[in-house]
């Protein structure tokens, strides 16, 4: 039954294309097996017709959308790139049980934290000056 | 015709009659699981079941007939029977491996398939309506309620 629903899925990751972890997540990403398509989409380049929520409130948090139209925020948003990879989908039922969900939101809050560390200067005037 | 080849004749006989019986069961046990495996393709299930059970044969008909050979010459009967014992023994412990490294590999078909198949662990935290707009999923819940 599900696996209709999975055919012809796909994922947008929405990362932070100024942060030099996050665009080589970005690329490790794109290498992976997967079992769902996924695509990453640098923040600073979404539009109100490609992305209802607007490039601050996507450098906030990690943002994966769904063709169908789903959201994830957040820690969703990581366990469902996770559950998209081959080889990851079993630790994305792992993070996603009630006894492991506090630990995966601390280590992907740790995560970011990291992510803001290379952060580079923002990048959105120069984009929008163009 | 002395009592070490009455051993021979016992060992063999008992050792085959396990290995059919367990092969048996295998065969029939475990078509449930492979049909489930196989997409209910029953065909395929059956021609990777009986393929299975080939190689489960060899592996323990090879493993009988290398066991096969006593160290010591059996005496008497009381010899022969320890002597049976002990190599139908070794055969039970095989037969018991092979039988749960079976499971192991059917369990991990199963599980593999499983996995594939499994939907998104969490719910969304928002939907994108037809018009583009996105309303996160409590308010949607509200809203159908």
């Amino acid at each position: 039954m599900t696996t209709a629903n999975q055919q012809g899925l796909c994922l947008t990751v929405w990362f932070d294309g100024d942060c030099g972890f996050c665009t080589r997540v970005a690329k490790w990403l794109e290498e992976q097996p997967k079992f769902v398509a996924v695509r990453c989409v640098a923040a600073q380049s979404a539009t109100s017709t490609s992305c209802p929520l607007d490039t601050a409130e996507l450098l906030d948090k990690i943002t994966v959308i769904a063709n169908d139209g789903s959201v994830y925020r957040g820690t969703n948003a990581w366990i469902t790139v996770l559950w998209a990879l081959r080889n990851y989908r079993r630790w994305s039922l792992r993070f996603s049980r009630e006894t492991w969900r506090p630990w995966a939101e601390r280590l992907f809050a740790t995560i970011a934290g990291v992510a803001k560390l290379t952060k580079r200067r923002p990048r959105i005037a120069a984009k929008q000056s163009r | 015709m002395d009592t070490t080849f009455y051993t021979y004749v016992c060992y063999v006989v008992i050792s085959v009659g396990l290995t059919i019986w367990v092969a048996r069961t295998l065969h029939k046990n475990g078509r449930v699981f492979l049909v489930d495996v196989f997409d209910e393709r029953d065909e395929l299930a059956d021609s990777v079941n009986h393929l299975l059970v080939v190689g489960f044969y060899l592996i323990n008909f090879g493993y009988i007939c290398l066991a096969l050979k006593l160290a010591n010459h059996t005496h008497d009967a009381t010899q022969a029977f320890e002597a049976v014992s002990y190599k139908v023994g070794l055969v039970l412990v095989v037969l018991g491996m092979m039988h749960f490294f079976n499971l192991f590999v059917f369990s991990r078909i199963r599980a593999n398939k499983r996995l594939a198949q499994a939907p998104p662990p969490v719910p969304p935290d928002a939907m994108i309506q037809a018009d583009g707009t996105m309303i996160a999923i409590d308010k949607l819940k509200g809203q159908q309620e």
